[in-house]
């Protein structure tokens, strides 16, 4: 545990010393402060504020972000040469994996954070459903690390880092649009199932409106623990 | 498979291992669909078979390895690796399902939209201490709904849970369009929800079918159905039909089936009377008539007939009458007739033989009354007349005016009037002819005129609404405005007593959330630091570490 | 400190070490000298704890590396071919990063001694990606220093670094003898044979040759060589005389004179100069050939290839 402190220290300086990861904050904060502010301007006349809207468009977003805050993470350690430095470190295995899914996991949280400031700013102005937005919150944290941990293991899977983003990408997507199995599969039953092994079919029905199902959060701890586990076998086989 | 290069390199191990892996992933997907589904199915047999090739291409493959694996002696890492990875992955799917199956949860909503409110559980304290009551709930969604399904399943999944008197069905109208059929009306409107009595045996019994609204305010729209569902039987309502009344079995535009569906899809059971039969067999009113419709009859009553109509009365009967402006004699409710003197005397409300002229209806001619004013207070007319709501008003074409006693002998009021530019015009004859008319004091009646009135008897509880126009409940006008409609269904609800049983607000709940008031600076400010300066900062430190690259 | 009994490893179908065995002295400096693609690098890899072997086994500081890798890494200060370093850490925060993973106390102090003794301290706040290669290189080996580990092992520190700076390379590993148990990969061997105290020639994943620069001399060059010019007569002449002499293996023409192989233990020179005296002939001049490590080295390769 020790050496997973030290590493996810050293990646989440890393993260904070990083253009591209800034740049993609920026990118971040853009969106969701549009879809803020167009949402805003509706609720003033025509509707009520949505609880859910920044985790709901983010369960989107994090398809395409995911890859990109993690497609570096051990791709170019075996590029650059220092995954053969960590390996050879008195360090467990998967103390390195651990330590930067963890950073990861921080960097995303320190920007779900920051989008945060959007409920300060509506608790001022009116009366929003803030037991419903941390549900929501809450959904979109755990979903965000699924997603973060998928993305973690095709860096581990390849040297080159535009693969790794594109299968996280492709991989995200299709956890993400089989939501909507139903929509294309004819029997109801089997687009359950589908809906049932997504990322965004355990978040659009449950925390998006506000409640808190168990195995919802269980879905995404074992979703973080296989791909983890994942990722530590591909590191892994680079002994082999 | 990746070798250092980062390309894919195919050998006999690399599909030795990709067998191994098929054959444990399709073993672990079969018994997890066993478990899911609790037995063998078609998809289970599906996976078996694919595990089967998976093993076969193990073997052929990699002999040797599979021959290690099995004997437990070190297999490839290759294949560790593999199968400690199915291992977690089995765990975990097992573990998932089987919360999945506890469905536990917790409700973060404002409120507690997912918990049941007092309200509904006394609801559902009535259909326990029911002795007969079994209800269904059915509810129709075809795969594309399934979002939408898993999101009402959470609320009916609740009453389900809550006693064993309440099942839930769910059927999909693609794969079951017979079970569907008998619903296609519904369905067509976007309702696909209902609650039902079922039999001991399981059978739905469809007469006593209720739609459940779609209002997104789930627990509300199936707790007011539920106990719809109950009330089915309390109350009754007979159509008039001896006096050439408007027929309520009558689909045209003419006719008035319409409110007919309207009062049997809220429970409120419909029959047919007549009175003039009654008069002279000498029966009486029925005892279970909650009230009863007169929509627009043509004739004169009888002694006979105002008498079996005082005694139900006398009873704590409810009447509903409509009438219409008098173009004929021997008239209904004509001015000087017994029965419009009868509800004189009794109730202290009686038609006059007018027209009703509105210069200030919005509609296309001063005949068309719009409701220009609602009394407040009024349960008949509460939900009339609602602030930026136009659908909420009442349009009468060509009404009479009712007269409303300024010393009653009972309690009774205005529901609706007209504006004051209007008046009661006497010459109904220049009308017909010459479609024209002119205020003449003296021989009319300034407005603002009545055209709804109530009345209640406090000693017996009878109650009478009695309406100046008859043509808004038919068919063909009663949808439009809404306000029509409402007129009529609050009437009845009032009358028979129905609104107070089903009306209900189970939670207190802020469905809109309240709106925002906010000025544009404080718009602009918030769209400014959140659109510009927020990301900026972001790209500012973006562009000052590049810069530092460089150095 | 080191031992390797028949290492084998093998990638996929390819051998890449096939049955090393050799072993390091505590305090010595070891050269691994080879041809590129010969198994030094995978070699050094299974001793760094990276990977297990296939075969055999190989111990560091008396633990296995396989069922002990963590205490072998603990004791290894390891510098790969390609240095490994991460571009946007100052060298300060690289080098603590490594000596944090070691588990280091004090690390600030070790780390500013080790950028110090490698002349890097100056520049501990400048980011990595600032540094030349030659920079890096001493950066690489500071940080396979910093945590003072008894057993360093460097995989071609000279490669792709300017000639000065290669010289200082060299000294620098020099320096570590005794207080550390250095092993050192390359394929210049001028430069194993100045830096290391004994030598491990590999070829093809084995082990060809072993042991001092001497001893490898005697060992495959059995000969030396005398280069000898005469005056007074003829080449013919010359060769009739030399060849009376038994033990001179080869008589071969060069230029003016002639180089006699001899066998290299023997003290020929005064036989050799008794006989020219003994003759009508004049020595002109008579010296001894270096063979070099080099040459045994390109005859062992050669008669591998063969």
């Amino acid at each position: 545990m020790r050496a997973t402190w030290i590493i996810f220290r050293r990646e989440v300086s890393a993260y904070f010393s990083s253009p591209l990861a800034y740049l993609i904050a920026f990118a971040f904060l853009l969106m969701t402060g549009i879809i803020f502010n167009n949402d805003l301007a509706r609720s003033i006349t025509v509707k009520s504020v949505d609880p859910s809207l920044i985790p709901d468009f983010l369960s989107l977003l994090m398809v395409l972000f995911a890859p990109l805050f993690t497609m570096r993470l051990l791709s170019e350690e075996s590029r650059e040469g220092t995954l053969e430095l960590l390996l050879t470190a008195p360090v467990p295995d998967y103390s390195i994996v651990f330590g930067k899914f963890l950073s990861a996991w921080f960097y995303y949280s320190f920007l779900l954070g920051l989008t945060l400031f959007y409920q300060i700013i509506l608790v001022n102005i009116g009366y929003p459903d803030f037991v419903h937005t941390t549900a929501s919150y809450l959904g979109i944290w755990l979903y965000g690390g699924a997603t973060l941990a998928v993305g973690l293991m095709f860096s581990a899977l390849t040297e080159n880092q535009i693969i790794a983003a594109f299968l996280s990408t492709i991989t995200l997507f299709i956890l993400w649009i089989g939501d909507l199995a139903g929509d294309i599969v004819a029997s109801i039953d089997l687009a359950r199932v589908i809906r049932n092994l997504t990322l965004q079919g355990h978040y659009s029905t449950s925390f998006a409106v506000g409640i808190i199902r168990l195995g919802d959060v269980v879905y995404y701890s074992g979703m973080i623990v296989i791909m983890l586990f994942l990722t530590i076998q591909f590191v892994e086989s680079r002994r082999w | 498979m990746l070798n250092r290069g980062g390309n894919i390199v195919i050998t006999r191990g690399t599909l030795g291992t990709t067998g191994s892996f098929i054959a444990g992933t399709g073993l672990i997907v079969g018994i997890l669909s066993i478990l899911w589904g609790s037995g063998f199915s078609i998809f289970t047999g599906f996976a078996f078979v694919i595990s089967l090739t998976g093993l076969g291409i193990w073997i052929t493959m990699t002999p040797d390895d599979f021959k290690n694996f099995i004997m437990g002696r070190q297999a490839k890492r290759g294949t560790v690796a593999v199968f400690s990875t199915l291992l977690i992955v089995g765990i975990i799917a097992m573990l998932y399902i089987f919360v999945m199956r506890t469905g536990a949860t917790i409700d973060m909503t404002q409120g507690e939209r997912f918990t049941l409110s007092p309200e509904t559980l006394d609801v559902i304290g009535a259909v326990n201490r029911s002795i007969e009551a079994r209800i269904r709930i059915t509810g129709f969604y075809a795969p594309r709904q399934l979002r939408l399904q898993e999101v009402d399943n959470q609320y009916w999944q609740l009453y389900d849970d809550a006693t064993d008197k309440i099942t839930l069905e769910y059927i999909n109208p693609l794969t079951e369009p017979a079970k569907a059929a008998p619903y296609q009306a519904y369905l067509a409107q976007g309702i696909n929800v209902f609650v039902a009595f079922e039999r001991e045996d399981g059978e739905v019994i469809f007469q006593s079918t209720i739609p459940v609204a779609g209002t997104n305010i789930q627990e509300r729209d199936m707790t007011e159905a539920i106990t719809r569902l109950l009330l089915r039987g309390r109350f009754k309502v007979y159509f008039e039909t001896g006096l050439d009344t408007l027929s309520a079995g009558d689909d045209s535009a003419e006719g008035s089936s319409i409110i007919n569906s309207l009062l049997r899809t809220n429970g409120i059971e419909t029959d047919l009377l007549n009175l003039e039969q009654l008069a002279t067999s000498g029966n009486s009113i029925p005892v279970d008539a909650s009230a009863i419709i007169f929509a627009r009859p043509q004739r004169q009553l009888t002694q006979a007939e105002i008498d079996v109509i005082d005694e139900y009365v006398q009873r704590g009967g409810a009447l509903f009458i409509f009438s219409d402006v008098i173009l004929t004699s021997d008239s209904f409710l004509q001015e000087e007739s017994m029965f419009n003197n009868y509800l004189w005397e009794t109730f202290g409300l009686r038609g006059l033989d007018y027209v009703v002229i509105d210069e200030a209806s919005s509609q296309e001619t001063s005949t068309d009354l719009v409701s220009a004013a609602v009394y407040p207070g009024n349960p008949v007319g509460m939900n009339l007349n609602v602030e930026n709501d136009p659908q909420s008003t009442t349009l009468f074409r060509l009404a009479r005016p009712i007269e409303v006693d300024e010393t009653p002998p009972v309690n009774n009021g205005s529901v609706i009037l007209t504006s004051p530019f209007s008046w009661a015009e006497n010459d109904i004859d220049r009308l017909i002819r010459d479609n024209s008319w002119e205020y003449n004091e003296g021989e009319d009646i300034q407005g603002p005129i009545t055209t709804v009135a109530w009345a209640n008897d406090q000693e017996t509880g009878s109650k009478l609404v009695l309406v100046g126009d008859t043509d808004f409940i038919t068919n063909g006008r009663i949808l439009s405005p809404q306000g029509n409609s409402i007129l009529f269904f609050d009437s009845i609800g009032w009358m028979t007593g129905f609104t107070e049983e089903v009306s209900f607000e189970p939670q207190i709940l802020a469905t809109g959330l309240p709106i925002i008031f906010i000025d544009v600076q404080t718009i602009d400010l918030i769209a400014f630091t959140t659109i510009i300066l927020m990301p900026g900062i972001m790209l500012v430190f973006a562009i000052a570490i590049w810069g530092r690259r460089l150095r | 400190m080191i031992e390797v009994t028949n290492l084998k490893k093998q990638y996929g179908s390819h051998m890449a070490v096939d049955g090393v065995s050799f072993e390091a002295k505590q305090g010595e400096i070891l050269g691994l000298l080879g041809p590129n693609g010969a198994g030094k690098t995978t070699t050094m890899r299974v001793l760094t704890g990276f990977m297990p072997p296939t075969s055999g086994t190989a111990s560091v500081a008396g633990f296995d590396v396989m069922n002990d890798s963590m205490e072998v890494r603990r004791r290894v200060g390891y510098l790969p071919e390609k240095v490994p370093v991460y571009p946007d850490m100052t060298l300060f925060n690289y080098v603590a990063f490594v000596a944090k993973l070691h588990n280091v106390k004090n690390h600030k102090q070790k780390v500013e001694a080790v950028l110090d003794r490698f002349d890097l301290l100056d520049r501990r706040d400048k980011l990595v990606r600032s540094l030349s290669k030659g920079l890096k290189q001493r950066l690489g080996l500071a940080q396979a220093l910093v945590h003072d580990p008894p057993v360093i092992v460097l995989d071609e520190p000279t490669i792709g670094i300017d000639p000065k700076q290669v010289i200082e390379v060299r000294d620098i590993v020099k320096s570590l003898r005794n207080d550390h148990t250095v092993l050192f990969s390359s394929h210049i061997l001028t430069e194993v044979e100045q830096v290391c105290d004994r030598v491990v020639i590999i070829n093809k994943g084995k082990v060809v040759a072993q042991g001092t620069a001497s001893d490898l001399s005697k060992q495959f060059m059995p000969q030396r060589q005398l280069y000898i010019e005469l005056d007074g007569g003829n080449q013919e002449a010359y060769q009739r005389l030399l060849r009376s002499l038994d033990m001179i293996e080869k008589i071969e023409p060069q230029g003016r004179g002639f180089i006699l192989h001899i066998p290299s233990d023997d003290a020929l020179q005064k036989p050799i100069t008794r006989v020219i005296a003994n003759s009508d002939f004049t020595l002109i001049e008579m010296r001894q050939l270096d063979v070099s490590l080099e040459d045994v080295f390109l005859d062992i390769i050669n008669k591998g290839e063969q």
